[in-house]
């Protein structure tokens, strides 16, 4: 009788050791950090861009379509995120980013053109949103299965 | 069948240490990148209200998107302490699936 607990206890310990696995965050996704990188260089090039411009010339309407192109991969990554599981903090770290982006972009529509100062800050505070995002997805390399 | 508990449990507890040990660092830098560059973006946008680059408005509404950025770099802090403890959890189960695997061939 003994004996027969002592297997089932055993089998029993065996069969939910090697099904427990803690999960906690997403698997790393290769794609989602290349289209990170690439969309926060796509982001910083409107910005440089307009800096090669004589203030006149840094308007809204002359890069309304590199915004939209912008816009649009940000809501990619974010569309990615939320149909991925354990995905909470990406998605609250994307939806700052498209906000804060959204902001600047009627920012500099309100303003008609931006001066080299303004340019600097917004590459700053713009690329303070990307960081986290690109440093998150990259620390998904580090588990371990 | 020889299964003591107290070892294993002190193993599993060693296994976390090591885990947690390796992915520490990650978490350190990370922090650390994040201090730096705040420290950057606050440097020049003092800079710029004090040479007249950007006027108060402007300055007051950066000032209150670092709070948001503030923010998103937490939530990145979170993920990075989430794989820390995902990691450490399981180097903990596999040790006591390795115990268990080898009390029963013996």
């Amino acid at each position: 009788m003994k004996t027969k607990i002592l297997v089932f206890t055993s089998c029993f310990l065996i069969s939910l050791s090697s099904c427990i696995s803690v999960r906690l965050v997403p698997d790393y996704s290769e794609a989602i950090e290349t289209q990170i990188i690439e969309t926060q260089k796509q982001n910083e090039k409107l910005y440089i861009e307009l800096l090669e411009q004589p203030q006149e010339k840094r308007t809204y309407n002359s890069v309304s379509d590199k915004y939209l192109e912008v816009e649009s991969n940000i809501n990619s990554i974010l569309f990615q995120y939320q149909t991925r599981e354990k995905n909470e903090d990406f998605v609250k770290m994307a939806k700052l980013l498209k906000d804060n982006f959204l902001q600047y972009k009627k920012e500099h529509k309100d303003k008609k053109t931006l001066n080299d100062g303004e340019i600097a800050v917004y590459i700053a505070f713009i690329n303070g949103f990307w960081q986290p995002l690109l440093t998150a997805e990259k620390a998904l390399k580090n588990i371990k299965n | 069948m020889n299964f003591d508990i107290n070892e294993v449990l002190a193993d599993m507890l060693n296994a976390m240490k090591g885990s947690i040990k390796d992915d520490w660092n990650v978490v350190k830098k990370s922090a650390n990148n994040f201090i730096q560059t705040k420290k950057e973006r606050l440097e020049l946008l003092a800079q710029m209200r004090l040479i007249g680059a950007i006027d108060n408005d402007f300055f007051e509404k950066r000032l209150a998107d670092e709070k948001e950025i503030l923010t998103a770099e937490l939530h990145s802090i979170a993920i990075v302490n989430k794989v820390l403890a995902q990691n450490a959890a399981n180097a903990a189960f596999k040790v006591l699936e390795n115990v268990i695997a080898t009390a029963l061939i013996i």
